[in-house]
């Protein structure tokens, strides 16, 4: 509501109304960014051309979520340009998760296990992995995540399921 | 590790913060990038007055250089090479048309000498030559 506001704001205020949105949305790109690509740097990289894209695109949106669901939309596109631009994606090592029972901090074994599920995450393919960051991290339904990927809801299903059941895997090894 | 197990953590992982360093980098990034050419000038005001002052001080240097310089001697320039033409030759002017009297000759007369014998006088255009014939 406060965004449709703002965009109704005349020329002058425009940059002062920018300046906000990206004040408002930049955590949620930046995470969305680091959860796809893994690393900050590349996130802020993402974060940067999108806000720059949405100040070309002149904040004309019939609606926020419009406005919502093309931040993803580019956000995602733009991760996916980054991970194919890379030649060929790192192995990563997957460090063993902490035994519940030995570790003293509850805190400390949910970070440890959330890094070893971020681990586990860069190891599924692109397109899985935006599915599946959008879908439970991000909260986004179904059908919003697969208008903002530009695929069919069961494909995005069919994509959580694949990427759920991977995960699993992974973690029950790493968990041996 | 669980489904159930896994959907919670990323449940958690939704509400992690994002390191203010990154925030701050990414929002000066874009405020750069974004901003109008009067602000980013009013910005870069001191850089700008720095490199014109600089480049007038180049210009004045090489300017008061240049009047000090010795001036080349000046080259020798070989006459163009013309290539011969012939000249026409110059066309004498009109000559006044002369209406020349035409000459009479006069016709001879002939005149009777005494004794029978008859004289013809021609006269030349020569007044000192007439021509006599004495005939019988």
């Amino acid at each position: 509501m406060l965004e449709a506001a703002l965009m109704l704001e005349t020329h002058r205020e425009v940059s002062n109304s920018f300046d906000e949105i990206v004040h408002q949305r930049e955590t949620c790109v930046l995470r969305t960014a680091f959860r796809i690509l893994g690393n900050w740097a590349d996130a802020e990289d993402v974060a940067q051309e999108v806000f720059l894209r949405l100040h070309r695109h002149g904040l004309a949106f019939q609606t926020e979520a419009a406005f919502g669901s093309w931040m993803y939309r580019v956000t995602v596109n733009l991760c996916l340009d980054k991970t194919r631009r890379r030649t060929a994606r790192p192995s990563v090592e997957m460090p063993d998760l902490p035994s519940k029972d030995l570790s003293a901090e509850a805190s400390a074994i949910r970070d440890q296990e959330k890094q070893v599920l971020m681990l586990a995450l860069e190891t599924l393919p692109p397109r899985e992995r935006a599915a599946i960051v959008l879908r439970e991290i991000e909260g986004l339904s179904t059908g919003e995540v697969a208008a903002i990927m530009g695929s069919a809801e069961a494909t995005v299903r069919s994509q959580v399921a694949k990427a759920m059941g991977r995960l699993r895997e992974i973690l029950s090894k790493g968990a041996r | 590790m669980t489904e159930d197990e896994i959907r919670k953590l990323f449940r958690e992982m939704r509400d992690e913060p994002v390191p203010p360093d990154s925030r701050a980098r990414v929002r000066m990034a874009v405020a750069e990038r974004t901003q109008s050419w009067p602000e980013k000038l009013r910005r870069r005001w001191k850089w700008i007055a720095a490199v014109l002052a600089s480049a007038c001080l180049l210009l004045v240097l090489v300017m008061t250089r240049e009047n000090k310089m010795v001036p080349p001697p000046a080259p020798v320039v070989n006459p163009p090479v013309v290539a011969s033409v012939e000249t026409p030759a110059p066309v004498p002017p009109p000559r006044p048309h002369i209406v020349r009297a035409r000459r009479r000759i006069a016709k001879p007369r002939r005149e009777t000498v005494p004794g029978g014998a008859s004289l013809i006088r021609i006269e030349t255009p020569d007044p000192d030559v007439v021509i006599l014939l004495i005939g019988g």
